[in-house]
């Protein structure tokens, strides 16, 4: 009876970490899908209105609730404060950091056709990012979810 | 910054802070120059730009190639630095080394003097040097005319009404059109608003004449002020812009900030 429950508990938690796992994939790509709609979002704005980030970050979330929100509005803080504008989401791969931190940077210092290309390119890469991101989510996350919950059988079987 | 100047001089009177890259800040009290004792700083200047422009450089660009950037509650910043000169007209600054942050002032009440013109309004002229108080004397006048006539104010430069988190109180019967030029929305207005009287801040003799020459003609008042410090002089230099004005007021800084030096009248219809 105790080898059964030993068994069904490792089998749990086996499967629940590769739902973990599997989900830390698919949050990158939702996080990258969330920066992607904010900078087509936003070089609207910039593009058509010429409005200035903060104010965009501000429009962007009162208009839409998504996962990025929160840190849209802890960047903004950053800049108010001047300090440099950092991200610091687990789900986020250090090169997505990178790019949006790089983006709110590159802002400062772009001029009208500077942004539109610095626009053009954080789109074009964050397209990129996506691309791997859900390869990974598929390749990777899928597969890990798949192999820790037939590892969490066998750990069962082992056990009884 | 602002605390540090704040804490060696006060902040009551004080009208505009210079910020030139490697020099110490200096700032005007009144009429007073005061020099501080720290450095500007080029990270210090890079600051108050990313703040004036909302962190988004591209975002005040046409300002920038007009030498300014305005920033909320009216304060307007003089930039100035190395130039990009493009197809005979500047483009912005590779480098951003002088700024010059003017502080605007409210005087409720500043226009009094003049009530006799605001009551019988015709259209006026107000004729200063820089410091002499302008711009808060017209946007009294504006506020005064405001109570019996519906009251355009093209602010181009956000300095009358303040733009975004402007602390003046301009009454309800005032429409303000921000942060373009004059050149491009005055035939708009005169075609769409209704106004009775058009407020135009620091005309350009050369580029805005048309516009005083269209509002003139469509039976719109007029209320505006164009930089100098002689109406002798400006009316001799540009005669053209007097006959479109019934009066002429003379500002100057001596001895003190809004004092009106004399007031003229230009036409007497």
């Amino acid at each position: 009876m105790i080898r059964l429950a030993v068994g069904a508990t490792l089998m749990a938690v086996a499967a629940y970490i590769g739902i973990g796992i599997d989900k830390f994939y698919k949050m990158r790509v939702d996080y990258l899908k969330d920066f992607a709609d904010f900078l087509g979002y936003a070089s609207r704005e910039a593009g058509f209105l010429k409005t200035d980030i903060l104010r965009i970050i501000s429009l962007y979330c009162a208009s839409r609730s998504s996962n990025l929100t929160k840190y849209l509005q802890q960047t903004k803080q950053q800049l108010e404060s001047g300090n440099a504008p950092t991200i610091d989401c687990v789900f986020l791969a250090k090169k997505d950091k990178k790019l949006y931190e790089s983006f709110f940077e590159g802002l400062k210092s772009a001029d009208y056709r500077t942004q539109e290309k610095l626009f053009l390119h954080s789109i074009a890469e964050t397209s990129e990012l996506i691309k791997e991101a859900e390869k990974n989510k598929k390749n990777k996350g899928e597969l890990i979810r798949k192999l820790m919950a037939l590892g969490g059988v066998a750990l069962m079987v082992i056990v009884l | 910054m602002y605390n540090a100047i704040v804490s060696v001089c006060p902040e009551q009177g004080l009208t505009e802070i210079r910020l030139r890259l490697g020099l110490p800040v200096a700032v005007r009290v009144g009429l007073n120059r005061k020099v501080l004792p720290f450095i500007a700083t080029k990270k210090m200047i890079d600051g108050v730009v990313a703040r004036a422009t909302g962190f988004s450089l591209y975002s005040r660009q046409d300002e920038i190639k007009q030498g300014f950037i305005h920033y909320s509650g009216g304060i307007r910043i003089g930039v100035a630095g190395k130039g990009i000169a493009e197809g005979g007209s500047l483009v912005g600054f590779s480098e951003i080394d002088s700024l010059n942050i003017r502080l605007p002032h409210e005087i409720k009440g500043c226009s009094d003097r003049l009530s006799n013109i605001i009551n019988n309004f015709e259209n006026t002229l107000i004729v200063s040097p820089p410091f002499a108080g302008k711009t808060t004397l017209i946007r009294d006048m504006a506020r005064a005319l405001a109570k019996n006539y519906d009251v355009v104010i093209v602010d181009e430069r956000g300095e009358i009404g303040g733009g975004e988190g402007s602390i003046y109180d301009l009454g309800s019967f005032v429409d303000i059109v921000g942060n373009v030029p004059k050149t491009l929305v005055t035939e708009g207005i005169i075609r769409s608003m209704s106004p009775e009287i058009i407020v135009l801040d620091e005309l350009s003799p050369e580029k805005d004449m048309k516009i005083v020459e269209e509002i003139s003609r469509s039976g719109i008042k007029l209320l505006a002020s164009v930089h100098s410090d002689s109406i002798e002089r400006l009316t001799k230099a540009l005669p053209h812009i007097a006959r479109h004005f019934c009066y002429g007021v003379l500002l100057s800084n001596k001895p003190s900030i809004g004092s009106i030096k004399s007031i003229v009248r230009f036409r007497g219809d």
